[in-house]
């Protein structure tokens, strides 16, 4: 019995064995390196067949390091940059070890490789891949390697979303190529105004959150309950920045504005939602993607010294007039964030007094959400020179805004002071600005 | 049975009201309610003019004080602008008020004094400033009819209240000032206290 016993476990573990061989020798890298490994061959044979006899020496050499290529791991490193990516096990076309030129004429992924010259530029081995691709660079299958896994918080970055890396290091990532959409990010970044609310590593708006490092936020800090059916794995900061331009920020972060969790609290208020404009309505995707791709580069990580570009030494800016001048202003500092482009369209604020809100029905959030800031081109032109200023100066305090549901929460968006900000020469400047887009009447009244 | 109609009578009463306080208030009323929350000194002075001065005004002024009394009453008192101190010189346009401002303040510099901003604040276009300014106020019932009839009244009410009686109208302001000092002393601070 305890004989038939021991034969039986032995078969077991024999094929325990065989199974773990077969496993092995079927991973996904494998089945890459070994179709590799074929169309080399065979692109060498072929190459040989009509070759000189002046070329067959180094086709030969070539043909034999091709056939001899042992199939295992193969890995990128980046002592530096803390990176040991096996990206290369399967993408040998770029694997500079397996293919030094780094350019083939195939057609098939993973293995075709152009002529990059970002790749020539950043060095697979002091850059290793993940540094700028992102990605899991120690998995071994291509799910988990391009980070499509729930928990993995730095999915592989796709065209255009990858040129967040270069903003992330080249402080003058204006100027090198390739960089078309994270340019145009931050043009629109500029012109609709985001820096009036959301301050950037202290400089800024404060009214909403320091954007300085919002690449680095964690999912964990996220709320994701209402972003609608997304699966795990796509809950990273990519798809929390886009959702912000692409979605209505009120569904995505409603707040608690009939004050549901006060019920059994002694002091509490109600909370408005997201204080963030529908800027979906005026930005189109190609917008919100560039805009995702600028602010992906926004990231407080320590890189060695060496790995950081700065940025360009500018000259002063000059400007026709002070109107000009004003304008400047106006964008430097995110006025439109609030105002709308030019003055010209005051932004949503939930539950502040706005047009056409119903009274009737003042619980419900569609009215609340018509509260407005004010659209300057109106407003302007019934101030004074010294009262524009000093309201410029003092700001306008949350408290002072009128509620439109005077039980609802207090409107999330107001005036800050911007009497450190805004001095001197650029103060002046941007009144003339502000006063030269006034509506102007013909008429005396 | 007596009771049951007592109760009926009750809800008759005060359902009404409870459903009159469920609808919100207008923008106007919420306007009114920060007005009162945060008031001027403007706020405690008269409330309405005499008839017999009403009389001395133009037709469109007298139109417009019946529109303030109403319109402009809806979201503060109609003592804010009454007994306020701002004066708006007289003239065909804006540029010919504004020279009039001017040529005051050549004649006139202690109206312009610095020190005297709470009793006299004097420009060429400073109500018609206003009179819009609080017209793009949201849930502001001010038509641009009434707007213009209120703007020639203030305009108007400036110089035959105000600038013909400057001893009378000074007078008038430092009582209010004063009184509003001893009873809202933050809020005299944080609004005249220069």
């Amino acid at each position: 019995m305890h004989r038939k016993l021991f034969y039986l476990f032995n078969f077991l573990v024999l094929g325990l064995f065989v199974a773990a061989g077969v496993v092995d020798n079927h991973r996904e890298w494998k089945g890459y390196q070994k179709q590799y490994k074929r169309m080399e061959i065979s692109r060498l044979e072929g190459e040989l067949a009509s070759a000189d006899a002046e070329q067959k020496p180094s086709l030969e050499l070539a043909l034999k390091t091709a056939k001899a290529m042992p199939i295992r791991l193969r890995q990128a490193m980046s002592p530096d940059l803390n990176r040991y990516d096996r990206c290369v096990s399967c993408h040998l076309g770029i694997d500079p070890e397996t293919n030094p030129a780094q350019v083939n004429a195939y057609a098939e992924h993973p293995f075709k490789a152009g002529d990059i010259p970002e790749h020539k530029a950043h060095p697979a081995n002091k850059f290793a891949c993940t540094s700028c691709h992102q990605g899991q660079g120690l998995a071994t299958t291509m799910e988990d390697a391009h980070g499509l896994v729930k928990h993995w918080e730095e999915p592989l970055l796709r065209d255009p979303y990858i040129q967040g890396s270069c903003v992330r290091c080249h402080g003058n990532f204006e100027e090198i190529r390739g960089t078309e959409q994270a340019k145009r990010g931050k043009a629109l970044f500029a012109k609709i105004g985001c820096i009036g609310c959301h301050s950037m590593k202290g400089s800024g708006g404060e009214v909403s959150v320091d954007l300085g490092d919002i690449a680095d936020k964690p999912a964990s800090r996220i709320d994701w309950s209402n972003t609608g059916p997304l699966p795990p794995h796509q809950r990273n900061i990519l798809n929390w920045i886009e959702m912000h331009l692409t979605k209505d920020t009120i569904e995505l972060i409603p707040g608690d504005p009939h004050g549901h969790s006060c019920a059994h609290l002694a002091e509490c208020e109600p909370v408005a939602p997201s204080g963030m404009p529908p800027f979906y309505e005026e930005l189109s995707y190609e917008d919100a993607q560039a805009l995702t791709t600028y602010m992906l580069g926004m990231t407080d990580k320590k890189l060695p010294k060496e790995f950081k570009v700065p940025a360009s030494a500018k000259p002063e800016p000059r400007y026709a007039d002070s109107i000009e001048h004003g304008k400047a202003v106006f964008t430097k500092f995110g006025c439109a964030g609030c105002h709308g482009e030019g003055g010209a369209s005051g932004r949503r604020n939930f539950n502040a007094l706005g047009e056409g809100q119903d009274k009737t029905r003042i619980h419900e959030v569609s009215e609340m959400a018509k509260g407005r800031e004010p659209t300057l081109t109106k407003v302007v032109g019934t101030y004074s020179r010294d009262e524009l200023r000093k309201k410029l100066h003092d700001g306008v305090a949350p408290s002072s805004i009128v509620k439109f549901n005077p039980d609802g929460p207090t409107p999330p968006l107001f005036m800050p002071s911007w009497k450190t900000k805004i001095k001197g020469q650029e103060m002046e400047a941007l009144l003339d600005y502000l006063f030269s887009i006034a509506e102007k009447s013909g008429e005396e009244w | 049975m007596k009771q049951s109609l007592l109760l009926l009578l009750t809800l008759c009463l005060v359902g009404p009201a409870l459903a009159a306080d469920s609808v919100g208030k207008s923008a106007a009323e919420l306007e009114k309610e920060k007005a009162m929350k945060e008031p001027f000194a403007n706020d405690f002075g008269p409330e309405t003019l005499p008839e017999k001065y009403l009389k001395t005004l133009s037709a469109d002024a007298q139109k417009g004080y019946k529109a303030l009394r109403v319109k402009c009453a809806q979201c503060h008192s109609a003592a804010r602008p009454l007994n306020s101190q701002f004066v708006e010189t007289g003239g065909k346009d804006k540029a010919a008020r504004e020279a009039a401002a001017a040529k005051l303040q050549k004649s006139h510099p202690e109206l312009f004094d610095k020190e005297h901003k709470n009793l006299w604040q004097i420009e060429g276009a400073i109500w018609q400033r206003y009179v819009k300014r609080m017209m793009n106020k949201p849930g502001c019932e001010v038509t641009k009819e009434d707007g213009k009839v209120i703007w020639k009244f203030l305009s108007e009410d400036s110089r035959e209240r105000k600038l013909e009686k400057q001893k009378e109208w000074t007078a008038h302001r430092e009582k209010l000032l004063s009184e509003f000092k001893k009873n809202h002393p933050g809020r005299y601070k944080e609004l005249y206290a220069h």
